[in-house]
């Protein structure tokens, strides 16, 4: 340990504590040679040389020759070779959503990032020498996009062209197929973030049939059971979905009405 | 393929077992050969006495992990790719490839990047790199990036053609890699 202790940290161009040895060894038997005749000295750094190389295998380094990639060829260039060893950049990340702080925006929680971003961006302000106010307003201004889209669900297009506001209804219908069989679909929950591909599954389990996330002509997905479930739907929404507003559930009766499906 | 780590927890993962020193020092001169930037830093990255382990995953997915933290990912026998922390940590490692700031949300939705996304004024590919060579996913305006992708089309291809599909997004901010970075998850 009293070896380790030696090492400085800004000598970049020492890559391990063997090449430590070898460089204070080396001026340190240089420097006897200045002051004291050369033959006594020759002696002793042999010694050393020998001492070192036994010294190999006890060292911090894997015992199965992971010594062959670094040390011995450091070992004869290690004065000459300035290349500095690779620091690893210190990113800082938002203890909320975990993200670089640069990147919270797109984690959907900047409400909960905002206090920790803001101290961020103010550090970063006074490094890069005062941008302290602008900051602030643009921070405002990533913080009110966020609000508006899960609201409205507006979509934005990589164009910037932004789509129509749709309204938010959940809406079941039942279709027949082959006679005797019925479908019934239900469209609109991917507005209330539900899962297509998880609520399906569901419904596999629960009703013991077969339901697919189907593709409708307009581009949206819906949800297809086989059978008429309508009924035990309603039945079981309070269970299933609980972040979905009854009030905005539809069903498709008869006469092609949607009818609001709670009282 | 897309969606690699779009799910990613202790289910997918089918053995840990601690890897034998000779396959260690197989993996880890491969892993140098790969990144060559990174050379004197490798201590650093996996210190020697470190648990070194290959986990093994679903589809055939291997995970190069040291005391517990997933630092390479590989597909079948692929290039290794560096987990987005490595890669934050050490931005040499990859080539900068930066996508305009439009692109930014769907990268983080897990979606490729189509090539005009690269011909963005904004964008910039950073060097000539031909198809399935790793890089590193930026975007305009931000210092780190936010994604490890795999070259679809070369840069030349990209820049001629200008359509469809030019890097696969592998790994990306927030994707279950992302969050369950350690084996202890």
């Amino acid at each position: 340990q009293g070896r380790r202790a030696r090492v400085r940290p800004q000598a970049h161009h020492i890559r391990n504590f063997r090449d430590c040895e070898i460089m204070g060894r080396k001026k340190r038997a240089s420097r006897k040679k200045e002051q004291h005749s050369d033959s006594e000295d020759e002696e002793n750094e042999e010694e050393t040389v020998e001492e070192n190389k036994e010294e190999a295998p006890d060292e911090p380094v894997q015992p199965d020759g992971d010594s062959d990639t670094g040390s011995e060829e450091s070992g004869s260039d290690n004065e000459e070779d300035q290349v500095s060893k690779p620091i690893g950049v210190q990113v800082e990340y938002c203890p909320k959503c975990t993200f670089p702080f640069e990147y919270c925006e797109y984690a959907g929680m900047i409400e909960q990032c905002k206090p920790g971003l803001m101290e961020w961006m103010k550090r970063k302000a006074v490094a890069t020498e005062g941008e302290g106010e602008i900051d602030e307003a643009s921070l405002e201004n990533k913080v009110k996009q966020k609000k508006k889209t899960p609201e409205g669900v507006e979509k934005m297009l990589p164009g910037g062209k932004v789509k129509k506001k749709e309204e938010n209804m959940v809406v079941i219908s039942v279709a027949s197929r082959q006679k005797r069989k019925a479908v019934t679909s239900i469209t609109g929950l991917e507005l209330f973030g539900v899962k297509l591909a998880d609520a399906a599954k569901d419904f596999k389990k629960k009703f013991s049939c077969g339901a697919a996330v189907v593709k409708t002509p307009t581009g949206k997905e819906q949800i297809d059971i086989q059978g008429e479930f309508r009924d035990q739907l309603l039945e079981m929404w309070e269970k299933q979905f609980k972040t979905i507003p009854k009030s905005a559930v539809f069903v498709v009766d008869e006469g092609k009405n949607k009818v609001a499906a709670f009282e | 393929s897309n969606a690699m780590f779009k799910k990613f927890s202790m289910e997918v993962v089918q053995s840990q077992n601690k890897t034998k020193s000779s396959v260690q020092r197989a993996i880890r001169q491969k892993l140098e050969e790969q990144f060559p930037t990174l050379e004197g830093a490798w201590d650093d990255i996996m210190p020697p006495k470190s648990d070194f382990m290959a986990v093994k995953c679903q589809n055939h997915i291997t995970l190069i992990t040291a005391d517990k933290q997933i630092l390479f990912f590989q597909e079948r026998d692929g290039p290794y790719s560096p987990c987005l922390r490595l890669l934050q940590q050490y931005p040499q490692m990859l080539p900068k490839m930066q996508c305009d700031i439009g692109a930014c949300k769907f990268i983080i939705g897990g979606s490729n990047i189509m090539c005009p996304g690269l011909t963005h004024p904004d964008a910039c590919m950073d060097e000539d790199v031909g198809v399935g060579q790793i890089v590193g996913i930026y975007v305009h305006g931000k210092e780190h990036p936010c994604g490890v992708g795999m070259m679809k089309m070369s840069t030349d291809a990209i820049r001629k053609v200008n359509k469809g599909h030019g890097i696969e997004n592998l790994h990306y901010l927030g994707d279950g890699l992302w969050h369950n970075h350690t084996l202890d998850m």
